[in-house]
């Protein structure tokens, strides 16, 4: 016995250890060497310029001025809370965002509604429905300067028909209207997502709760709905930081792009980045510019914080609930 | 007596709900043919338009249909710089797309398919890139990559794709971690390397993956306006934003059918990949939740 554990005995169970040990410590390094061309990118094209950025908005870096910085501790942020077009572009994104996001993500899961059911030629309208999301921004707002154009507008032009002589001013009268069509125009991207979550949900749910008695309502209030909010909450965070961002598309809607800075045409096309994106890439504020882009970004940070925490009060997360699905 | 009693409910309702099915089907169809109408028509419009003069854009009222189509448009999309701002742009898209996808799915691979200690956090990571809002490292970086002299030349996009995307690195593990975990042991038992199960096993079944990420970053990159916008010059830049502003006649006025007959060109391949690998696209948004 003693023998046998003296020969073979310490060799195998060590031998397997070490063996898996050493395929262990081969997994971690192996799992480093696949991810470090990420880690390297993320710890010098973000975390560097999360943080040069930061260090920025405490000076008044204008692009040229390195030798004389200036140190100017929280003056830039100051500068910012005291500024009309902050209040202004601030209050006018988030009016956009309060308008557009909610609407389009109702929009998106309507469409998704309609398009569950079992009708002929359901693929080709989800791929045209598609279609606004593969088309490139600078092409598209294009389009969208031709619908919503004063004289030569499609929109106008319909409208006439109507009311003859319609000469609505949409990009500089309703530029917001124009910009959240805009955003719905998207809402396949949305729809995509819903419907694929729609068909995930068993037809046995809808079948049970049918057989109790179930109307359409209750039936869409209690199992379409909860089943369907991961996605709904996936969206309305990615579409949040999306929507609150919005930059090409007002500057391309409401400017005559020249080659250096856009000029805006309209007030109510001046969102919050594209005040910023003014400041700094007209103006070489680098250090205000970085203080806005901060405070910006501890706003949707707060703003993401708030919609994760009510999540557990709304998504549904399928755990056995056997009571709650009926 | 279940049995008996579901039937008797059944009944009532059922033969009502016939006529309102039919009903519904009807006012279904009705509207998803309408939203097609309003999410088409404006595609439609840019080549409608596109065929016409300037003069006859401008007239007013306006028509429906081209008096005559100046297909001749087309060609003179070309007498301006149009090519070399569409080899501008492939300079940058294809080497950002070849590095983007390859780095994601390296990276997509190292998550799904090896266990260590900082995995999960490294993960959270990727994803939360997607909660900051992307001026916040843009302009930082900007004065970084002036101070390397990286400004006005391809190198970002370079840099940018070695790092590969949050989205696609999540579609990659998405992906990989559903392959069977067999054929990752077969492949140990016979000896193979880490990188090679990645290269020879992992990479030649994900075509659909591969292609799905690919189009995706291609799209990007060729739509994108902001970064060229910032980071290039005018002799250096990309067709999204020599299309706004390109297409004037000597006095600075815009030639808008003409911008349109090119904004028609720019967007045409979009709409080519799009249909022809339609299943992948949508599949690739199914599968990852996000999109584009």
């Amino acid at each position: 016995m003693e023998r046998v554990i003296s020969t073979v005995g310490v060799s195998p169970i060590t031998r397997s250890r070490r063996r898996y040990r050493r395929r262990e410590r081969g997994e971690i390094i192996s799992f480093h060497l696949f991810t470090l061309p990420w880690l390297l990118g993320f710890i010098c094209l973000w975390i560097a310029p999360l943080l040069l950025g930061l260090a920025t908005s405490l000076t008044n870096y204008n692009g040229a001025n390195l030798p004389t910085l200036k140190f100017m501790a929280l003056r830039n942020y100051a500068r910012a809370f005291s500024s009309a077009d902050f209040y202004f572009s601030l209050a006018n994104t988030a009016r956009y965002t309060g308008i557009a996001l909610p609407a389009g993500l109702a929009l998106s899961m309507f469409l998704a509604i309609v398009l569950n059911q079992p009708l002929k030629g359901r693929d080709l309208f989800r791929l045209l429905y598609y279609i606004p999301a593969i088309l490139p921004v600078a092409g598209a707002i294009r389009a969208w300067k031709l619908l919503f154009g004063l004289q030569s507008g499609l929109v106008n032009a319909f409208l006439s028909v109507f009311m003859p002589g319609t000469a609505i001013n949409w990009i500089h009268g309703h530029f917001l209207f124009v910009l959240c069509m805009y955003d719905w125009w998207h809402v396949g991207t949305g729809m995509v997502l819903f419907l694929a979550a729609l068909q995930g949900i068993p037809v046995e749910l809808y079948e049970a709760a049918r057989l109790d008695g179930a109307g359409r309502f209750r039936l869409f209030r209690h199992i379409t709905f909860p089943l369907i909010t991961p996605v709904l909450f996936f969206q309305l965070i990615l579409g949040l930081i999306g929507t609150l961002q919005v930059l090409d598309v007002p500057i391309l809607l409401a400017s005559r792009a020249s080659e250096n800075m856009p000029i805006l045409m309209t007030r109510s096309s001046f969102m919050y980045m594209v005040y910023l994106y003014s400041e700094v890439f007209g103006f070489r504020r680098f250090g205000y510019g970085a203080a806005l882009a901060w405070i910006f970004f501890i706003i949707v940070l707060v703003l993401t914080l708030i919609i994760i925490g009510s999540s557990r009060y709304w998504v549904y997360y399928e755990v056995s609930q056997e009571g709650e699905a009926r | 007596m279940s049995a008996v009693a579901t039937s008797i409910t059944r009944r009532g309702p059922r033969t009502w709900t016939r006529a309102g099915n039919a009903m519904r089907r009807a006012l279904s169809y009705l509207l998803l043919v309408l939203v097609t109408a309003i999410v088409v028509m404006p595609v439609a419009w840019i080549f409608l338009v596109s065929l016409r003069t300037q003069a006859e854009y401008t007239s007013y009222p306006i028509t429906f249909l081209p008096s005559r189509a100046h297909w001749e448009n087309y060609w003179t999309v070309f007498e301006y710089a149009f090519l070399a701002k569409a080899w501008n742009t492939l300079q940058i898209a294809v080497p950002s797309v070849i590095l983007t996808v390859l780095s994601s799915a390296l990276a997509g691979f190292g998550f799904a398919r090896h266990r260590a200690p900082l995995r999960n956090v490294m993960f959270i990571l990727v994803l939360s890139m997607l909660m900051v809002p992307r001026m916040v490292t843009i302009i930082p970086t900007f004065m970084l990559f002036a101070r390397l002299h990286l400004n006005n030349t391809y190198w970002p996009w370079i840099l940018w794709g070695l790092m590969g995307s949050s989205y696609h690195i999540f579609l990659f593990r998405q992906f990989f971690a559903a392959i069977p975990e067999d054929l990752e042991d077969a492949a140990e038992v016979d000896g193979c390397g880490r990188f090679r199960i990645f290269w020879q096993i992992f990479m030649p079944n994900s075509t659909p993956v591969i292609a799905t990420a690919a189009i995706f970053h291609f799209q990007w990159v060729w739509g994108d306006w902001v970064n060229p916008q910032i980071f290039l010059t005018a002799a250096k830049t990309t067709l999204a934003v020599f299309l706004q502003t390109a297409y004037q006649d000597p006095k600075g006025n815009p030639l808008d059918t003409l911008q349109l007959a090119a904004v028609a060109v720019y967007i045409t391949p979009m709409l080519i990949v799009f249909f022809v690998a339609q299943k992948y696209i949508i599949q690739g948004i199914v599968t990852t939740g996000l999109t584009g």
